[in-house]
């Protein structure tokens, strides 16, 4: 399986099989909607799921006619194009690698996929200058940049096309032209189907003489833009063609799109999706745009490095829902309860600190500094004396407390109280089935990364059972659990190539990750900063480069980019990662983003912990579960 | 299965649920006892086929009970009343091979019709096919012995107009009986959950139906209706059926003319560039109850003879008709 096509979970939500429509029948438009409807070039890069093809949906004139949010006005006024939304989903590029049967050489197949990817543009194009023209019927909420075509004017337009485009027995309407496409489609599936029956001897003359096999596709929508344009009188109007999930497609597809990044026809913009790890992609992106050059697109990462990034957005999508279930007076607080990462407000309210012996925090602090000899030495160390927190300055409590915080929670929760015997001293894990500490929010937003529809999901899910009561962090964290098993069950049945010993696809990367830096943060000697990122060096091996790659599209790991990085990525060498937050509570790490550490040190150690590490019942039971 | 069937026709609220018997529903072979074919049916709860005793009474006794409504009547008839009552001698075959009305059922069943007036409506259900229905390689000894006089019985007119629903065949099929212009319309049903024989695996799938049958319009428009088919998608459900698994996801059955004729009368009314379907069937109401297969003539007609284009070409419910430039 390529990197490119990874499932995704809760695909019940999947924006592809909802109409435009549907999806804006829920959309709450994220902070960098403003740049996406802004009219140019757009590349939406992310992992599977994470709310691409929503995004350029919204951008189909059905969606923002039936839009309905508090900002929808606003951002109707600002769309000026027309939306022309093309799937190259992974239906499409089965359908179009199995023309010819497989028995096409690739330069005749190459004729009939570009026919096929024309003609489904084509088809979009006058799907939505249907939908302008009134066709679909009126519009559901607000009309946007309806226009009133005359019947005889339509028919002149249609006939054109029909000639243009080599339509045979078309109708002379909008709607003829879209089912004649319809029908051509079909008849390229025919015709490839014949070519490869036939003896290649005068194959190329074959294909030659049939003329629609041959058509450009931006050439030919420029045919229809034009007629239309000049029609409603809007000479200068944009059409803006919605590739989605680009990495999908033939290669030769994604080149020229990338190259269309760039064009200057006035009459088209391009937006175009597609996930972070693209090889080739990156590769024809530079080749067009030299680094350091500016840049002819607008690029939108559609994932959060830095976990408050997203809580915005997870608040207003909460504030939807907690609406539609008619809990408009409940508070996210009041629902879910604050985190044990989080600072109560009681706490500081009066004296502007937390960080005092008689907060929740000071307790957990000592509470742990009697149970933990390392973070005992560790106050010592750095002469912090917990009877006097609140007397420590901003900077160095943002040094030594504020970052170690969510490892105390942690170590808390998890830490046994050390025992005097050898026996007990290995026994240093509480066993947490549920581990109550990732509730509360806003670990909850943190721990579905930002992304719509593991959100929808998973607090959908909990306000469900909720009915106006508060959800205990217990069942919150269930659900978030829950999620991370069906993820890691999808994740496991990702093909990749065995890494070391272990036949567990992808989870044979992630797991020895995870366990690694959970052991870090709770089981070793204590650090305020414990490895919980980490780099892909030359050490890395291909296997794991591949996974990786597999990994990072389907959301499992996230890509802390460079400054001015667009986020796709060519090579995963040198760069940084995390894990996803949504496995935070399977591997007992903490929510943060912290220092790195070398990949391939990390799986040594991991390697060295396994082999020290007597298996438990539970432990051979988990490997099971998997 | 029985339980099952009462327990949906609670869910849709259904005011009746009738079943008749088939060959596979019978004890023929006498693998439970040696004597009785049909006591384990006899034996079901909630009662079988009717809920009452005197249905069951005739059922069992006549093999064939009427429901008679003022809308409709119902005939329910036992194709497999004899089944495991020895050989038919003069063909040497068991009787459980093929179906019967026996001379004896016809006629109680004519005096019963005669007693009563036609409905608007009227239904006969029976398992076992009352005409040759041997496509596909099918067996052509299993119909239903008697049942070209039945259908000539109800096909007399002077019983009213009717609609036959039968199954057995696992093979989905819409025509009209042989006749006068009164014949039967004969509709097979396919099966809802069988295991399908290996010349029909790439003919048909497992289907379900809705029939609709227009009760107030039959005075102007005639004895018509309309179906809808779906399929059993193994992974998917139930899907609207698709080309090719028996009969299409909709159509319709009961009007019977020239069908060149009716396709004149078509292209002469499309005028304009295009016309949406909708359209055209408002005008001509009666195209919705032409056969699935008359329709395709009908279509194939307009074309080729009319030049008018249909899309989707090649499809059953056309979306628009148009004159191509």
């Amino acid at each position: 399986m390529s990197v490119s096509a990874a499932p995704t979970i809760f695909d019940v939500f999947n924006a592809r099989q909802l109409t435009p429509r549907q999806v804006a029948e829920s959309f709450i438009p994220p902070s960098f909607f403003a740049k996406l409807v802004a009219p140019t070039h757009t590349l939406i890069v992310g992992p599977r799921g994470s709310g691409k093809t929503t995004l350029l949906k919204m951008l189909h004139p059905a969606a923002l006619e039936a839009w309905r949010h508090a900002r929808a006005n606003e951002y109707r006024a600002v769309v000026d194009f027309t939306g022309v939304f093309i799937a190259t989903d992974i239906n499409w590029n089965e359908q179009v690698k199995s023309l010819g049967n497989g028995r096409l050489d690739p330069l005749s197949h190459r004729h009939f996929a570009k026919a096929a990817f024309t003609t489904q543009i084509l088809q979009s194009l006058v799907e939505s200058m249907m939908h302008r023209a009134g066709a679909f019927g009126p519009p559901v909420a607000t009309p946007h940049r309806r226009v009133a075509i005359t019947a005889k004017v339509e028919h002149k337009i249609a006939q054109e096309l029909s000639s243009s485009w080599h339509l045979d027995r078309a109708i002379p309407t909008f709607e003829g032209i879209h089912l004649a496409l319809s029908r051509r489609l079909s008849q390229i599936g025919l015709l490839a189907s014949q070519e490869s029956s036939r003896d290649t001897k005068g194959r190329g003359d074959r294909i030659a003489e049939v003329r629609f096999l041959h058509l450009d596709f931006l050439a030919a929508a420029g045919v229809a833009v034009d007629m239309f344009n000049t029609a409603v009188r809007e000479h200068s109007a944009r059409w803006t063609l919605l590739f989605d999930e680009v990495e999908l497609a033939p290669q030769w597809i994604r080149a020229m799109l990338m190259t269309f990044l760039r064009s200057v026809d006035a009459r088209f913009l391009f937006k175009v999706s597609l996930s972070p790890y693209s090889v080739d992609l990156k590769r024809e992106l530079d080749t067009v745009h030299s680094p350091g050059a500016r840049q002819d697109f607008e690029p939108i990462r559609l994932w959060y490095v830095n976990k408050e990034q997203g809580y915005p957005f997870c608040h207003e999508l909460l504030r939807g829902m907690l609406d539609s279930h008619h809990l408009s007076s409940m508070t996210p607080e009041g629902l879910f309860g604050r985190s044990e990462f989080a600072t109560e407000r009681s706490d500081w309210a009066t004296t502007g600190t937390a960080y005092r012996s008689q907060t929740s925090i000071g307790r957990q602090f000592e509470s742990l500094a009697q149970n933990d000899p390392s973070f005992k030495e560790f106050l010592v160390r750095r002469g912090i004396d917990l009877k006097r927190m609140h007397t420590i300055t901003g900077a160095k409590r943002a040094a030594d407390l504020r970052k170690g915080r969510a490892v105390v929670a942690l170590r808390s929760y998890f830490r046994s109280i050390e025992a005097e015997t050898q026996v007990a001293r290995k026994q240093k894990r509480r066993s947490r089935k549920i581990p109550a500490v990732y509730g509360g929010v806003p670990s909850l937003f943190a721990m579905v990364e930002g992304n719509p529809r593991w959100f929808i999901a998973i607090v959908g899910e909990l306000l469900k059972e909720s009915r106006g009561r508060r959800v205990s962090k217990a069942a919150q964290v269930r659900r978030v659990l829950n999620a991370g098993h069906i993820f890691r069950a999808m994740l496991k049945t990702i093909p990749c190539a065995a890494i070391g010993r272990s036949n567990r696809g992808l989870l044979s990367l992630l797991d020895p990750i995870g366990e690694y830096f959970s052991h870090a943060a709770i089981d070793g000697p204590f650090d305020p900063d414990p490895p919980s990122s980490f780099i892909v060096d030359e050490r890395t091996r291909d296997e794991e480069l591949h996974a990786l790659g597999l990994a990072l599209n389907a959301g499992a790991i996230v890509y802390a980019p460079d400054e001015g990085d667009v986020g796709i990525l060519e090579s995963l060498r040198g760069k940084r990662f995390r894990l996803s937050y949504i496995l935070a509570p399977h591997y007992h790490t903490p929510i943060i983003l912290g220092r790195s550490m070398s990949l391939a040190e990390i799986m040594k150690r991991a390697k060295r912990q396994l082999q020290t590490r007597e298996p438990t019942l539970f432990s051979l039971m988990e490997e099971i579960d998997g | 299965m029985w339980r099952a069937l009462h327990e949906l026709k609670a869910m849709l609220k259904a005011k009746f649920l009738l079943a008749t018997t088939g060959n596979h529903d019978i004890d023929s072979r006498h693998e439970y006892n040696h004597y009785d074919a049909k006591g384990l049916l006899q034996s079901l709860n909630p009662r079988y086929p009717f809920p009452t005793d005197s249905q069951n009474d005739k059922y069992w006794s006549r093999h064939f009970a009427i429901v008679a409504k003022p809308d409709f009547r119902i005939l329910v008839l036992n194709s497999s009343a004899f089944h495991g009552e020895g050989r038919y001698n003069d063909m040497q075959r068991y009787e459980y091979e093929q179906g019967r009305i026996s001379d004896f059922t016809l006629a109680m069943l004519k005096s019963e019709l005669e007693k009563t007036p036609p409905a608007p409506i009227n239904v006969l259900l029976c398992h076992h096919h009352p005409h040759q229905h041997a496509e596909l390689r099918l067996s052509a000894d299993d119909l239903m012995l008697g049942g070209a006089e039945l259908l000539s019985l109800l096909g007399s007119g002077s019983h009213g107009r009717w609609l036959v629903v039968h199954g057995h065949k696992h093979h989905p099929k819409l025509e009209y009986a042989s006749g006068g212009s009164s014949s039967p319309i004969v509709f097979a049903a396919g099966s809802l959950a069988a295991v399908l024989f290996r010349e029909l695996q790439t003919a048909t799938r497992n289907q379900f139906y809705i029939l609709d049958l227009p009760a107030a319009q039959i005075g102007t428009l005639g004895f018509v209706g309309r179906f809808t088919s779906w399929d059993w998608a193994t992974g998917h459900g139930w899907l609207p059926a698709g080309k090719g698994s028996g009969l299409p996801h909709s159509g319709g059955f009961g009007w019977r003319g020239d069908i060149l004729l009716f396709a004149e009368n078509v292209a002469a009314h499309v005028q304009s560039v295009s016309m949406k379907w909708t359209d055209i069937t408002t005008h001509f109401p009666l195209l919705n109850f032409v056969l699935p297969q008359d329709l395709i003539h009908l279509l194939n007609t307009l074309e080729e003879t009319h030049r008018l284009t249909v899309e989707p070409m090649g499809e059953l419910v056309p979306v628009i008709v148009g004159r191509p430039q």
